[in-house]
């Protein structure tokens, strides 16, 4: 395949298509941490004081967009400095010397800080780069300062290098390696990674589909479900959620946090278990607690430890009936079909509504208590053709989530008028009726993710490959990701051709 | 900031301070800044700060009747009663830069990103970020040599959700208001402790002075390393990555410039307490970060500062004032009055927040007067009519004198769709930075001395 894309990517460069113009990523805030603790052992959440990272095309690990400021600068030289004076962090970077007890041998210095800029680089270091390293051992033992606190310096220096805060694609299968560790982990390439890919054995019949199913089943790849699940359904967006007390007194942060872990569970599952992705829309299973359970309507979960339940009827049943989902897209103060509606035609039919026509106001939605409701409301905007359209695909995906409130719960009424809805069922039967249309809509998503970019037009040919081998592998997760994996845009990057 | 020690040292000596002192932010540090204003004597500099509302304001409630002097104030701009003979409230600035201009919806994104550039952004989720640079940041690169920090961005609202901002458009363009240039946006900080760290944290004059020199001496060959690093890169990577590589050599001087500054300007802080998070309630946090930026201001950190009091097109819901409902749904209320009023009261509360910072910039001395009398504080939003997303006759209101480059006590009306960017211009002449121009502007605003 090596030569094929290779040509592809070639052609593409030759008009102007480059499969990814920049070789230069910064690491974002999860993927600072997670590197830190996989580099040092030590997990210090230290990204927590970064300024928050802007997002494009709905993911905050874009490369474009991760831009560097000075602020950003002097948090990374205090993070720096707070991950060398953190004793776990010794035992990964003294190899030798007097903290490991060993006697301290002259070529000490080299070996810590070549193992430690290896690492920290992802890619074998030059010699060169070594002794531009042990120079700062040399000047602090001149300063009267010990053979540590001079590699503790000089290990300061790799963690504020770009070398190490930017992800810098070159040489084909180191860049590879990191490309598949940020993707599935959010950090670094483990040592047998980053091994295969120094000893190019990484493109070898049957070793990159090993690492991927490795890579799954460790558990850093909880970082997917964080980092792309949290993006992707918005989880992330629940912190900042808050619903009316007055009309949802029972919501805390108890049921906040359970509505995350509901979805998490349930994507990890599909991860684990190596599930179908329409089990995404319909579920005969989901992880509840008694707190969500009450909040559901479903009996016979007592405690607060969170089990997999069994799913009865159609109310519930994939991630589109989950509280977490149906908060996120809701105001504080009530539903909003169009949200949902739009929520629904974006992430999981792969039709984002276009703009609304130009010189016609934004949709209008009637206030909370307001005497028309809205879906007269909606009916009326809906007259006019011009956003007839459009709307005529977003509305039913969005009323058929009307049984559920602004926190989830089921409701057959919005205060005194009867809820008049298709229901989840006919939302389901949508969904599945065009089942190319969620493959395409999850591959995009993830191939965005797993590139850092966004998709371009000629990036269709590629979604439509991933489309093909998902289907032919049953749909399971694990194919969807291989086929990403496996994708042109995500094999070459212009970084590779050197 | 940077050392470790000094850092950790900080930490406890924050909390330790939080239970023996309660002292207001402000009354706690100006004794330490006191002695350098006096050697400032008259030659105060002159401050420029730029306070951004999202979702523009019911400008029913904000335009006053009369113009010139003596005019009644309408609502909105109550809250500045106090100090209405030193603010100037401008009428009639368009910012072209944030309409449509043929690229459909995303007035939101558009109307934080031109704001302070004068620039339509190009519409894109995040391949070739184009902006321009802002008002703010050409003031800030000419001024920076005098000051550790070259400008200070601060908000109330972080940023880091998930999903989309504004049609199409990446989140950069509506969560920042400060470009340096058109592809570098300086984020803002919502953390008050983490904002007092980078403000004072280097500034700290107790401890080991000997050690503290050690270490920013490392420091200083960590940053040269690095220099040497970025310059090896560059000559390998092609031209979008020399980009990235020249926001990080820029963000690399900067922090070398303000080691080398902060040395300078240490002194011994007094202990003050300041909340370990975010405090919850939004007017508690507006003041404390409010009072940042006077201290910023006061002991000569930085002369330049932008503040968004939430990002563009927030959706928050200000229970503090019984509104329950998401604030930009409510801006399309579509004249129902219901929603119409609680738009006001909304607006009412931002223009409190700012009032609050008048008061503190009035209250602090500076030079020969005090720091409203030194400072041109700009308040508005890239939209007027939330409702119908339109781009002219913009709210604006300064506070302070601007070192007598304003005449303020006034209402002044300028023709419909003079550019903001011209307000800007002559800002800039004010700060000592004349421009030629920036952004869309076609000239300087007159009529800000006289009439």
């Amino acid at each position: 395949m090596d030569r094929l894309a290779c040509l592809l990517l070639l052609a593409a460069a030759a008009f102007g298509q480059d499969s990814g113009r920049l070789v230069a990523h910064r690491l974002n805030r999860a993927e600072y941490n997670n590197t830190i603790r996989d580099l040092t052992g030590a997990d210090l959440n230290l990204a927590a004081t970064f300024p928050a990272d802007d997002s494009g095309y709905g993911f905050d690990n874009i490369g474009d967009v991760l831009t560097l400021s000075p602020v950003l600068m002097e948090r990374y030289l205090a993070a720096a400095d707070i991950v060398v004076h953190t004793p776990e962090a010794h035992r990964h970077i003294f190899l030798c010397g007097h903290e490991t007890g060993q006697p301290h041998q002259p070529s000490c210095a080299r070996t810590n800080l070549a193992a430690f800029a290896r690492r920290a680089y992802r890619r074998p270091v030059t010699p060169t780069e070594v002794d531009r390293l042990v120079r700062f051992v040399r000047a602090a033992q001149r300063n009267g300062d010990t053979f540590e606190q001079g590699v503790l310096v000089a290990v300061k220096a790799v963690l504020v290098s770009p070398q190490f805060l930017f992800r810098i694609a070159e040489g084909s299968q180191v860049a590879l390696a990191s490309r598949l560790s940020y993707f599935l982990w959010s950090s670094m390439p483990d040592e047998e990674l980053l091994r295969l890919a120094e000893e190019q054995r990484l493109r070898a019949p049957g070793v990159l589909e090993a690492q991927v199913r490795r890579m799954l089943e460790d558990s850093k790849s909880r970082a997917l479900v964080e980092n792309f699940a949290g993006q992707w359904l918005q989880l992330r967006n629940l912190d900042q959620a808050s619903p009316d007390p007055k009309q949802f007194p029972g919501f805390n942060r108890g049921l906040r946090n359970g509505m995350r872990r509901e979805t998490t569970l349930f994507f990890e599952a599909i991860v684990r278990e190596d599930r179908s992705i329409f089990d995404f829309i319909d579920a005969d299973f989901t992880f509840l607690n008694e707190r969500l359970a009450k909040h559901y309507g479903i009996d016979g979960v007592t405690g607060p430890e969170f089990r997999r339940v069994t799913l009865a009827g159609d109310r519930r049943g994939g991630v589109l009936t989950q509280a977490s989902v149906l908060t996120v897209s809701s105001y504080p103060a009530r539903t909003s079909p169009v949200l949902r509606g739009k929520f629904v035609l974006d992430n999981f039919l792969n039709a984002p509504p276009p703009p609304p026509p130009p010189g016609v106001p934004a949709l209008r939605e009637s206030a909370a208590g307001a005497p028309m409701p809205m879906r007269e409301r909606l009916e009326q905007h809906r007259a006019n053709p011009a956003c007839a359209s459009c709307h005529a695909r977003m509305d039913p995906l969005g009323f058929a989530l009307e049984n559920y409130d602004g926190v989830g719960r089921w409701r057959t009424h919005d205060g005194e008028s009867p809820i008049d809805s298709p229901g989840p069922a006919e939302l389901r039967r949508i969904i599945r009726s065009q089942p190319d249309a969620f493959r395409d809509a999850l591959a995009s998503k993830l191939l965005t993710y797993a590139l850092g970019r966004g998709l371009e037009p000629y990036d269709q040919p590629a979604i439509e490959t991933i489309r093909r081998g998902l289907e032919a592998g049953g749909d399971r997760f694990s194919q969807l990701v291989m086929e990403i994996v496996k994708s042109v845009p995500f094999q070459m990057r212009r970084g590779d051709i050197e | 900031m940077i050392a470790m020690q000094k850092h950790l040292a900080r930490r406890t000596f924050l909390r330790g301070a939080g239970a023996a002192i309660g002292l207001p932010l402000l009354d706690a540090m100006t004794p330490a800044f006191a002695a350098p204003a006096r050697n400032l004597a008259r030659n105060a500099p002159c401050r420029m700060a730029f306070v951004y509302a999202p979702n523009g304001v019911d400008m029913r409630y904000w335009t006053p009747q009369e113009e010139g002097a003596g005019f009644e104030l309408p609502r909105i701009l109550m809250p500045l009663q106090p100090y209405q003979d030193r603010v100037l409230v401008l009428s009639g600035l368009a910012q072209n830069g944030g309409r449509p201009l043929g690229d459909g919806d995303g007035d939101h994104a558009r109307a934080a990103a031109s704001y302070l550039t004068g620039v339509h952004p190009r519409k894109t989720g995040g391949a070739y970020i184009h902006n321009g640079p802002s008002v703010d940041q050409v003031a800030a690169e000419h001024l920076k040599s005098a000051t550790p920090l070259a400008s200070l961005e601060l908000g109330c609202e972080g940023g880091g959700n998930a999903g989309f901002c504004d049609s199409g458009y990446s989140c950069a363009y509506s969560n920042n208001l400060s470009w340096r240039t058109a592809t570098n946006p300086m984020p803002p900080e919502n953390n008050p402790r983490l904002v007092f760290e980078r403000l004072f944290g280097g500034l700290d004059a107790s401890g080991d002075a000997a050690a503290r020199a050690r270490h920013a001496r490392y420091d200083r060959s960590i940053l040269d390393f690095v220099l040497e690093d970025t310059r090896r890169l560059e000559a390998r990577l092609g031209p979008p990555d020399r980009r990235k590589l020249d926001e990080y050599l820029y963000a690399v001087r900067e922090v070398e410039r303000r080691i080398a500054m902060t040395a300078e300007k240490a002194r011994h802080l007094p202990p003050t307490s300041l909340p370990d998070g975010i405090p919850k309630d939004f007017g508690q946090h507006c003041r404390l970060l409010f009072d940042l930026m006077t201290l910023a201001f006061q002991a000569d950190l930085t002369r330049v500062a932008t503040f968004m009091l939430a990002l563009e097109g927030s959706g928050r819901a200000y229970r503090e004032i019984g509104i329950s409902e998401a604030h930009h749904p409510l801006t399309h209320h579509d004249n129902n009055p219901e929603m119409m009023e609680k738009v006001a009261q909304i607006n009412c509360y931002h223009m409190e927040q700012f009032a609050y910072f008048a008061g503190q910039l009035a209250s602090v001395r500076d030079g020969d007067g005090t720091l409203l009398d030194h400072t041109m504080a700009v308040y508005g939003s890239g939209i007027s009519d939330g409702n119908l997303h339109s781009h002219d006759n913009l709210p604006v209101v300064i506070a302070g004198r601007g070192q007598g480059a304003l005449k303020t006590g006034r209402h002044v009306r300028y023709p419909k769709n003079t550019p903001m960017a011209n307000l800007y211009l002559t800002m800039l002449d004010a700060m000592g930075v004349p421009t030629e121009s920036l952004g869309d502007s076609n000239g300087k605003l007159e009529h800000l001395t006289d009439l």
